[in-house]
């Protein structure tokens, strides 16, 4: 069983509040739930809508056929191509035929009693629309009550097996990041609102107080990713969010934490580029940026995870391997993963040691870039009178020089780190491999749902994800291409970039690609048509 | 004089430069502060490129050497993960006004606790010449061989208008009212702007006389707003007297304590990761 609701109506009518709700109603029915935002860069008006699909087993993904429509504004009708040959929709003349309903004072109530009579059509208890709209909002009798009365009036259709099961998890990527970075025991989050990075600024500043975690807005990117390295220098654990052209702004201060030994994460959250390119839109096209990002060769690691679970986990990689190494660690995401909501029954919980990697008592030790060892201990200001970094090249006590064999000492010292990193990150799950089959589907990132969806439905294929953009998990990648018969690449962008890197880092071609770069994410089903093309 | 700021670094400022004067000023205040005992750990500076830059050289001391204009930035870093230490910009006019100007009016605005010397010689020096955004018309560069087209404008005068709590001009020149005023700038509690008027021997060495001949000081007293203000725009960055001393000075809060700052390297955390998830997962 599996169905997909649309929700559709303009920007300030409470698509997504309506949709959550729905959502969290269900999953108290005891389903899996999957919800896809679809908006445009305005505030009020405009043509937005949210996809819930919805299914008994578990479902990473939405799907544009739909047998219920809750249409706001009389827009559903530009869907209606999309609409099965069964599907009902409810509007606000489903409300005017309750005898006694007049238009309400607060239009939102029209979005809560057609809650009620969509529930009602598939013999959803009330109860579990109740209990999720506790969770959000403290009126949430107000709700109720609208709802009580769409769920008299609607009509049984469709008789749903319900089963209150154990309680699911059900959030973005962006709810997955702030988990992570909270439990890595961040201290500074800098950011400039940029769609659609700003959500993990909005959620952390909420959550500011209450774990003493200083969230600041600052005046534009270049100054976020400045003032972060100047926390992390003073001992902070420092992360920062921004997207593609954001992130464009920092490169000379990530050339800067590679060379002063900075540790720093960089949540990149792509939107649909390049420029402005649409906003609010998707796409996985920033992966070379964030790879090759930065002037002169220093080490960086760049991670991508593909569900709001990994997020966590991978989050918390980021900030161990930063402190570790003392480097620049990019999380890469997308307007997909970071505002989806997914529903999983676990969270893998990552054992990972939480360290400020910071020596406690530096006493004379004035060496914060030693060429004796790669790792260790850096030196803070307050508790060392020897704290140097420095942005010039410089000796092992971070003075500047312009030496040839310092030079070349230094560059040997940061660049040897990623031997190290490449070490640890093998036994950190760089890849994942899904399914069986002698053919192989590659992919990375927020593909995962949709790719993770059509394989059911693609017997003989497994699915390779690549989680570790850089340092670039080349043996693994190699042998699963080696033992494959079919291997055929799956991404958001146009010129198959993680393709690209996989050639240089393997020398494997990979030359069946799927590519969508209209700004919208895959689905299954089309991802099943296209490789079973390619079949 | 205390040699507990000396560092080995090669001097590679022109012989005759003022940065050396200011240097010397510079480890008077700050070893007359570590006498009355204040941490030597606890004392940071911050610097960015050109010859202002080089100040990280020849500090021996906790020190970041920025990006090209980013010292307000790295600093404002520094006193945001930990309030107790004492921060210490150095900038040019190059930094601070053309590449790093945002910056300046934003923390000006902002008042995070640092002391911020620009050393203003009127030319990009360490690039062999170029005129800056406070380089006067006709000013002939090596990119402006006709000499500068374009007005300078008057940085304190915007700082002053963007909110700034401490604003200050010194000269390379007077070593000892410089000592004073930095000595006010790092002993006060807010953003400090101390303009330095330096001559470039190399490329500006008509500055020297005129510089001299041209500063005077004013009172050192409180002053309205409107009085400040009206100081400040005396001297337009082009002819005319320029006058020294601390324009503008009025205590307000600092980013600091509106944001409850504290030192976060020493935070332990209780983190309870199954908890963090039943609150923002489910």
């Amino acid at each position: 069983m599996k169905k997909n609701i649309l929700i559709c109506g303009q920007a300030g009518q409470g698509i997504n509040f309506t949709s959550l709700l729905l959502g969290r109603a269900l999953i108290n029915a005891g389903f899996y739930v999957f919800i896809y935002r679809d908006y445009g860069s305005l505030i009020r008006g405009g043509h937005n809508f949210n996809v819930i699909t919805f299914s008994d087993k578990p479902i990473y993904s939405h799907q544009n056929i739909f047998q219920a429509i809750i249409d706001l504004d009389g827009s559903s009708i530009n869907h209606e191509s999309d609409f099965s040959s069964n599907a009902f929709v409810l509007n606000k003349e489903s409300l005017r035929q309750i005898l006694d309903w007049k238009e309400p004072d607060d239009p939102k109530q029209i979005n809560n009693a057609l809650l009620g009579m969509i529930l009602k059509n598939w013999g959803i208890s009330l109860d579990c629309l109740i209990d999720g709209a506790k969770k959000e909002i403290k009126s949430w009798k107000n709700i109720v009550l609208a709802a009580e009365r769409g769920y008299k009036a609607g009509l049984l259709r469709e008789n749903l097996k319900t089963k209150k099961g154990p309680a699911r998890f059900f959030a973005t990527g962006t709810n997955g990041l702030s988990l992570g970075a909270i439990a890595s025991g961040l201290d500074v989050y800098l950011s400039y609102p940029m769609t659609p990075s700003t959500g993990l600024l909005i959620e952390l500043a909420k959550r500011a107080k209450k774990d003493k975690l200083l969230v600041a807005q600052l005046e534009d990117e270049i100054t976020v990713i400045n003032a972060a390295l100047g926390a992390s220098y003073a001992g902070a654990m420092t992360m920062i969010g921004t997207s593609g052209g954001g992130f464009a702004l920092m490169t000379e201060a990530v050339s800067l934490a590679g060379m002063a030994e900075i540790p720093i994460v960089i949540y990149l959250s792509q939107r649909t580029g390049p420029s402005t390119g649409v906003p609010t839109y998707t796409a996985q096209s920033d992966l070379s940026f964030a790879r090759f990002a930065g002037h002169g060769e220093f080490p960086k690691i760049v991670i991508a995870p593909g569900n709001p679970d990994e997020a966590i986990s991978r989050t918390m990689e980021s900030f161990y391997l930063a402190c570790k190494y003392r480097l620049p660690v990019i999380l890469l995401s997308d307007k997909h993963l970071s505002e989806s909501y997914y529903t999983f029954d676990k969270v893998n919980y990552p054992k990972i040691k939480v360290d400020r990697f910071i020596a406690r008592n530096p006493g004379k030790n004035n060496q914060n870039y030693s060429l004796d060892s790669l790792i260790g201990e850096r030196i803070i200001p307050g508790r060392s009178e020897f704290a140097r970094a420095n942005s010039y090249e410089h000796d092992q006590y971070g003075e500047t020089t312009e030496d040839p064999e310092m030079i070349e000492k230094m560059n040997n010292r940061r660049l040897a780190k990623m031997n190290l990193v490449q070490n640890e990150v093998d036994n950190l799950q760089p890849i994942k491999v899904w399914g069986r089959g002698s053919n192989l589907i590659i992919s990375w990132g927020s593909t995962q749902g949709a790719i993770l969806d059509s394989l059911p439905d693609l017997p003989g294929y497994r699915f390779l994800q690549i989680s570790y953009i850089h340092p670039f998990p080349k043996e693994m990648v190699r042998r699963e291409i080696l033992k494959s018969n079919k291997v055929i690449l799956v991404e958001n962008n146009a010129t198959g970039l993680l393709g690209q890197l996989l050639t240089m880092e393997t020398g494997c071609l990979i030359d069946k690609k799927i590519l969508k770069y209209n700004g919208r994410p895959f689905m299954a089903d089309e991802l099943i048509d296209e490789i079973k093309k390619i079949s | 004089m205390s040699k507990e700021f000396d560092n080995s670094q090669p001097n590679t400022w022109c012989p005759g430069c003022t940065n050396n004067i200011v240097l010397n000023s510079v480890k008077n205040v700050l070893s007359g502060k570590i006498k009355s005992g204040l941490h030597k750990h606890d004392l940071v500076l911050v610097s960015d490129i050109g010859c202002a830059g080089k100040f990280y050289d020849h500090l021996k001391m906790n020190g970041f050497y920025a990006l090209h204009g980013r010292t307000l930035p790295i600093a404002f870093g520094v006193k945001m993960a930990n309030p107790l230490l004492k921060v210490i910009g150095f900038i040019g006019d190059g930094g601070a006004y053309a590449e790093g100007m945002a910056h300046l009016i934003q923390l000006a605005r902002l008042n995070p606790d640092l002391t911020i010397l620009i050393l203003n010689n009127r030319i990009f020096a360490l690039t062999v010449g170029q005129a800056t955004p406070v380089t006067e018309i006709g000013y002939r560069g090596n990119t402006t061989p006709d000499g500068s087209l374009d007005e300078p404008f008057n940085p304190l005068d915007i700082v002053l208008s963007a909110g700034g709590s401490f604003i200050a001009r010194a000269s390379s020149l007077d070593p000892k009212s410089l000592e004073e005023i930095i000595k006010k700038g790092i002993e006060r509690v807010g953003f400090s702007v101390i303009e330095i008027m330096q001559p470039c021997v190399s490329f500006r060495s008509q500055d020297l006389p005129k510089l001299r001949q041209n500063h005077y000081w004013i009172s050192d007293r409180q002053r309205e707003i409107s009085e400040a203000r009206k100081l400040i725009q005396s001297w337009d960055y082009g002819e005319g007297r320029i006058p020294l001393g601390v324009f503008y000075q009025k205590s307000r809060k600092t980013w600091g304590e509106k944001h409850g700052a504290k030192n976060l390297s020493n935070l332990k955390r209780k983190i309870d990761i199954k908890s963090l998830a039943e609150e923002i997962l489910r």
